[in-house]
């Protein structure tokens, strides 16, 4: 099936409960808040040379002020690229971006009012890191006096007092991270793009320095916009996060409405652990997929669709007797996760993975599983995501 | 006790120690040997006969440092070592002016075929030092191109000489001559400067020419002051440029250790002003690598 654009994500059928919230629509105009846009990229195409697929293909994005928004999606799918334009550091080849409602489509980064933290980090090697973070107010011409105390105060703001006068090769990897984000803060920009500013950090420095970004944004108030590939990440930060997939938006809206109501196959599977079932209509509201018949909460959509079903909504053992759809599958493999366990259970020759802690079932035994009607999500299929292997 | 032992278990068995310094010991002899033959012994033999005498083309071996007395005594070595040192300094200079440029141009500019540009610039090296400087006189002698061109345009009437045998000419020459050097220890350097540096530096609200003078150039300028320090030694120490196209007014400090060795027969007098040259070169790139140490490390 061919990748929807923006655009006619816009005219797609509402979910099954008809509960998605108005942000879901890619071109999300007015914010509930009423905050204005304070970035705003105009269907913007980046083709870069010698490329035949655009690396961003027709983008429609409104970033509101004060907002956390996040750019989530697999390595080449474009999060980058919609960053870079955003800073300056490369120009679209086809649309507009707008701050604060001023074309800068032509601007070089040095005329924008953003600031970007990268994940190489960038800091100047030559600078101690007082100079490193002085440096963005140099160029703009703030005075020694009151630049110096600007940058004492965002030192400490990123726990960094008392390594003024190190060498950036004298840090350790968060360390410079921190250094990075005083720099990108100190000049107090309307944007800050952060470029997976984790990526190259282990994982417990990560958790924290998630949320001292996390706090920092909370009490500087300014808008992050935050391209990662980790779901995790995404989801726990953002106010909003678009999930992109070969240089198209795929889905716009709250980590909530994202986790629980993907619009496209490839979100469902992105995000998080999914069962993807092709269904054809049996009857209006009647399901088949292969001989597995289940019940749906809404009218099918068409005569071939495509269903997510996370593996949480599938109730296991004998309360699953209450649930629209019950059946009896067979466990064809278990695992131990310690807070739970997951289960494949092979139903109708359908193999699903539920999550639970209510069910001792070995290998072999057979499983009552169900799971009510609410929880079908019926997606737009746009493929499944396969998370990269691991080649030696 | 348990601190001891530990320590002790740490350290790496005696046996298997020496076993690594003697790998090591004969992995480097080669290139001692080489640096031991090639280069030492010659530069200890120089000097020992600067510290000799000169009885009618006879070696006497006396010692003392008479050679050194009545060199920097002399007006002629004086005015010489004077004009080499400003040649020297003004040929490397006006290289790294153009060779810096250039590599910056070619790193920054070029993309792909920067490898490709690079390497046409350092074309030159392949030829023969003798050949280049030979190309200068089939240029700038009077029945050289550049006079066929003025001829040709009425601008002169009959070929000048002008262009060739002056001061002038040996600088434009060695200029030459070191540009591709320091282009080559200038790209280097500017090579090592990832793309994020000027970006970051871009991001923060500099121009592209701030970026330069407050990012690039202090972190490759140790790179241009080598190649300004290549050019410099080359030039001091040379005597083809000079004797083929610097006539009188060119002769450089490189010219007479020749005619020492060579006509007048008095090595010890060209072994002092050998190992004068050789001083002054090191001296010289001590200097310049104490003033541009870079402490930063780029990832």
């Amino acid at each position: 099936m061919v990748v929807e654009t923006s655009r006619n994500l816009e005219s797609r059928v509402e979910p099954i409960d008809g509960s998605r919230p108005a942000a879901a629509v890619v071109t999300a105009v007015a914010d509930p808040a009423g905050r204005a846009g304070v970035v705003e990229l105009d269907s913007v195409t980046k083709v870069y040379p010698g490329a035949t697929e655009p690396a961003v293909a027709d983008l429609e994005l409104i970033v509101h002020e004060g907002e956390f928004f996040s750019l989530l999606g697999p390595s080449g799918s474009g999060k980058t690229t919609t960053l870079r334009m955003i800073a300056g550091f490369e120009r679209p080849t086809a649309g507009r971006v707008r701050l604060a409602g001023i074309d800068v489509t032509s601007r070089p980064p040095y005329k924008r009012d953003v600031s970007t933290v990268f994940q190489s980090y960038a800091l100047f090697p030559h600078m101690k890191v007082s100079d490193n973070v002085a440096y963005p107010l140099k160029m703009r011409g703030v005075g020694r006096k009151q630049g110096a105390a600007r940058v004492s105060e965002v030192l400490e703001r990123v726990e960094m007092t008392g390594f003024e006068k190190r060498l950036p090769h004298q840090l350790s990897g968060g360390q410079r991270q921190r250094v990075a984000l005083a720099r990108a803060l100190v000049s107090r920009p309307k944007v800050l793009l952060l470029d997976e500013p984790l990526g190259a950090l282990d994982l417990k420095l990560r958790e924290n320095m998630l949320l001292v970004l996390k706090h920092l944004q909370r009490e500087v108030g300014i808008t992050f916009i935050y391209v990662t590939h980790d779901q995790g990440e995404a989801l726990a930060m953002s106010d909003r996060l678009a999930v992109m997939n070969q240089g198209r938006v795929e889905q716009l809206a709250s980590p909530t409405t994202v986790y629980e109501h993907p619009s496209t196959s490839f979100v469902a599977g992105f995000i998080g652990k999914t069962n993807l079932l092709q269904c054809v209509r049996e009857t209006q509201r009647q399901a088949r997929s292969g001989s597995l018949v289940m019940q749906l909460a809404a009218d099918a959509p068409a005569t071939d669709f495509t269903v997510s079903l996370r593996p949480e909504a599938i109730v296991v053992g004998e309360q699953s007797r209450a649930e629209a759809n019950h059946f009896v599958g067979r466990v064809v493999d278990a695992l131990f996760l310690g807070h739970e366990r997951e289960l494949i259970v092979e139903v109708d020759g359908r193999r699903l993975t539920a999550r639970t802690h209510a069910s001792a079932a070995a290998v072999g035994e057979e499983l009552e599983v169900g799971w009510p009607t609410a929880s079908i999500v019926m997606v737009d299929e746009t493929g499944i995501w396969q998370p990269p292997q691991d080649t030696p | 006790m348990a601190a001891a032992a530990g320590h002790a278990v740490a350290r790496q068995p005696i046996g298997e120690r020496a076993s690594s310094v003697a790998r090591r010991t004969v992995l480097l002899l080669p290139a001692l040997v080489w640096v031991f033959v090639l280069v030492l012994v010659p530069n200890i033999f120089l000097l020992l006969y600067s510290l000799w005498q000169n009885d009618l083309g006879t070696i006497v071996h006396t010692w003392n440092i008479e050679n050194y007395r009545s060199l920097f005594g002399s007006s002629v070595f004086q005015i010489l070592i004077k004009r080499t040192f400003l040649i020297a300094i003004a040929s490397a200079g006006i290289a790294t002016m153009i060779g810096y440029p250039l590599a910056f141009l070619v790193v920054r500019k070029f993309g792909r075929f920067k490898t490709t540009a690079a390497l046409l610039i350092l074309v030159p090296l392949w030829v023969s030092y003798l050949m280049r400087v030979f190309a200068w006189r089939i240029i700038l002698g009077e029945s050289g191109v550049l006079n066929g061109f003025l001829k040709s345009l009425g601008i002169i009437s009959k070929p000048s000489g002008a262009f060739l045998y002056s001061t002038t000419t040996v600088i434009m020459t060695l200029t030459y001559v070191a540009i591709p050097y320091v282009f080559l220890a200038s790209y280097t350097a500017l090579e090592r400067i990832p793309n994020h540096l000027y970006e970051a530096s871009s991001d923060c609200g500099a121009s592209p020419w701030r970026t330069f003078w407050s990012v690039v150039w202090p972190l490759t300028r140790p790179g241009a002051v080598v190649g300004f320090a290549i050019g410099f030694v080359l030039a001091f120490g040379d005597y083809v440029t000079p004797s083929l196209v610097g006539g009188l007014s060119g002769t450089m400090l490189g010219s007479i250790v020749l005619q020492e060795f060579g006509t007048a027969d008095d090595w010890p007098l060209g072994a002092a002003i050998a190992i004068t040259i050789l001083a002054t070169g090191l001296l010289f790139l001590a200097l310049v690598s104490f003033f541009t140490r870079l402490e930063a490390q780029i990832e």
